[in-house]
């Protein structure tokens, strides 16, 4: 996978969370911001973004890799998605 | 008045801080706290809360003061609570994850001058509106006040600073949220906080060899047990880091990883453990008891964990926070075959309880009724709220006997032919959401402030599968304002914690209205799950 469809995996989670999950479009997220520590994300966030990936994707996400490494920032679930579709 | 006070400076142990002291010099090298393999022993932990608590008093802090924790989940955290109570001071522990004007509320309503943070919650601290007399301990940055590091603070001295207080003088404040707009802070006791504890102690028979989760957030009154009933038995307080309560599979590898004994959480937490915490990967063989509490866990699911951890005892703990632990009960094994929710189980010891009637006359028995708690964990009031306390007891005259001052918890309650108590609902327009108390009527005066909203209505829907509630909410636009979703999600994302901030906002033409002319939220709940089923529109 190149850069430019890593950053595009980003680009649209990004859209993802700030218009469905936060719904709000002011908001603005950069790439290695803590998303459960700022308390952004809560847990029933966090599953609605899971099953965003799983759909947007097409990979299913076993219950041990719904982990906070792989759910931190924009670039671990980057880097997860690259993973398992790479 | 100015009056000087003499104490007796020996040994006591009739303060929360208590413990703490004594293990420090009988198993000084215990871990008192543990955190991702870090540790505090109880040592430490005294020796850094005394400079921290003759920091503070060098810097002004009085006997009673009010000290604000807005510190995640870290060692430190337990250096800021016994640090404030050392100093004499009472603990205002503050939502990590709460927006700045609510923050800004709290310490205002609340007089608090002292706060004690790290940089984790700068971007937030940085925002708080006047702050002339505020000082923040442990925070790096550079902010807007006074500010103290933690470097600075160990220098002071480690010895006890040996401030007079009683049992009966405050330990802590607690915020919750007040169904007129604002949050109300519970005024507990050293005493109470002690007799919650000890019971704690007993109930479980902790041991200095448990290790007890700190899962719930601090200005959660589960809290007190995790932090408290686990130091008065010199055992470790094992601090569970927000993000790792977020995810089950997470969760579930840390009760391992910490061989954590005791967990006391919401079902919600348990409920998505089992499901989603990848539990047939782990050993939980650790796990001695499970307290749940906070809102009903259903039997089927229950059945399941009870399954899975099939060595652990599992008891139901009731109790609001302004009267902890109120009553228990201790889930059989095996779990009888039905889906009847389960008891509330019978009122803790030191306390008693009362089922009263509409016109405030004892129910009669079989008959339902709101429970009202007599105990010694009961809080002192609502801070500068006295009008809010005066509803909140209520006070039984007997001529020639003492008044007895009982709580209202607002819960309607039934007692069985076996004597166990059932929860049946909130008198009120209180609801849960995994655990957190929410008043709805809160978020619509909160709502209703914007100016382009004619009327809001804030209304729970059930979220089945993970046996709690979902916060809704629905508005019609004063006419000709432009009214957006986005903006009213903004405005309570910046006054409410995020767990009361509704999940979607419904913007209807108009309002579903009683005969009566009252917003019919019934109907509002109706539609919804209507919605839901047939995916149409409110």
């Amino acid at each position: 996978m190149t850069e430019n469809s890593a950053s595009k995996i980003i680009a649209s989670l990004k859209q993802f969370i700030i218009t469905e999950l936060l719904n709000d479009e002011s908001m603005s997220l950069s790439d290695d911001q803590d998303l459960l520590l700022s308390g952004l994300l809560d847990s029933l966030n966090v599953i609605r973004l899971a099953g965003h990936i799983e759909s947007e994707f097409s990979i299913s996400i076993p219950p041990e890799d719904m982990v906070v490494e792989n759910f931190s920032t924009l670039v671990d679930i980057d880097t997860y998605i690259k993973n398992r579709t790479g | 008045m100015n009056i000087k006070e003499i104490q007796h400076t020996e040994t006591v142990d009739y303060l929360i801080q208590s413990p703490v002291e004594y293990f420090a010099r009988v198993t000084p090298n215990q871990a008192a706290l543990a955190v991702q393999g870090r540790t505090l022993t109880y040592s430490e932990l005294d020796r850094k809360s005394n400079q921290l608590a003759n920091t503070l008093i060098k810097n002004g802090a009085l006997p009673q003061d009010r000290i604000g924790i807005f510190h995640h989940k870290e060692l430190e955290l337990g250096v800021a609570i016994y640090g404030a109570l050392k100093a004499g001071c009472v603990f205002v522990p503050l939502d990590p994850f709460m927006p700045a004007d609510r923050l800004s509320f709290i310490i205002n309503d609340c007089g608090i001058r002292h706060i004690i943070s790290s940089d984790v919650q700068f971007k937030v601290l940085a925002e708080i509106q006047d702050y002339a007399e505020l000082h923040c301990y442990g925070v790096e940055k550079e902010l807007p006040f006074d500010q103290t590091r933690w470097s600075e603070i160990a220098e002071s001295s480690t010895s006890n600073p040996n401030v007079i207080m009683i049992d009966q003088d405050l330990g802590y404040i607690m915020y919750t949220s007040g169904s007129t707009g604002v949050p109300k802070g519970m005024m507990h006791t050293h005493h109470g906080s002690v007799t919650y504890s000890r019971w704690g102690v007993a109930y479980v028979d902790l041991t200095a060899a448990d290790k007890v989760a700190s899962h719930a957030p601090l200005h959660f009154d589960l809290s007190i047990f995790d932090f408290f009933s686990t130091a008065r038995a010199g055992a470790t307080v094992v601090l569970v880091p927000e993000a790792i309560t977020k995810f089950p599979a997470s969760w579930s590898s840390y009760i391992e990883k910490e061989q954590i004994t005791i967990v006391f959480t919401v079902p919600y937490t348990l409920i998505t453990m089992l499901e989603q915490g990848a539990m047939e990967k782990r050993d939980l063989s650790c796990l001695r008891w499970i307290l749940f509490g906070g809102e009903p866990f259903p039997p089927t699911k229950l059945r399941s964990l009870m399954a899975v951890l099939n060595k652990t005892t599992f008891s139901n703990i009731y109790g609001p926070a302004e009267a902890p632990c109120c009553t228990t009960y201790e889930v059989p094994r095996p779990l009888p075959e039905s889906d009847d929710p389960l008891p509330i189980g019978i009122v803790s010891s030191n306390s008693t309880d009362l089922i009263i009637d509409e016109n405030n006359n004892e129910s009669k028995p079989g008959e339902s009724g709101e429970l009202c708690i007599r105990s010694s964990t009961l809080m002192k009031g609502y801070w500068n709220r006295p009008d809010l306390s005066d509803r909140a007891f209520l006070e039984i005259k007997e001529p020639g006997k003492l008044t007895k001052i009982f709580y209202r918890t607002g819960d309607r309650v039934v007692r069985d032919d076996n004597g166990q108590l059932h929860f049946l609902g909130r008198i009120d327009r209180m609801v849960k959401t995994r655990g957190h108390r929410v008043e709805l009527d809160e978020i619509e005066a909160v709502l209703s402030d914007h100016a382009a909203v004619y009327e809001f209505a804030a209304f729970a829907v059930p979220d089945n599968e993970h046996a709690s509630v979902l916060i809704m909410g629905a508005v019609t636009a004063k006419p000709s304002y432009d009214l957006s979703v986005s903006d009213l999600m903004k405005l309570a994302r910046s006054k409410l914690p995020p767990y009361a901030v509704p999940r979607e906002i419904y913007l209807l033409s108009e309002m579903p209205h009683t005969s009566s002319g009252k917003i019919d939220r019934r109907m509002l709940v109706e539609r919804w799950q209507k919605m839901s089923e047939t995916d149409s529109s409110l």
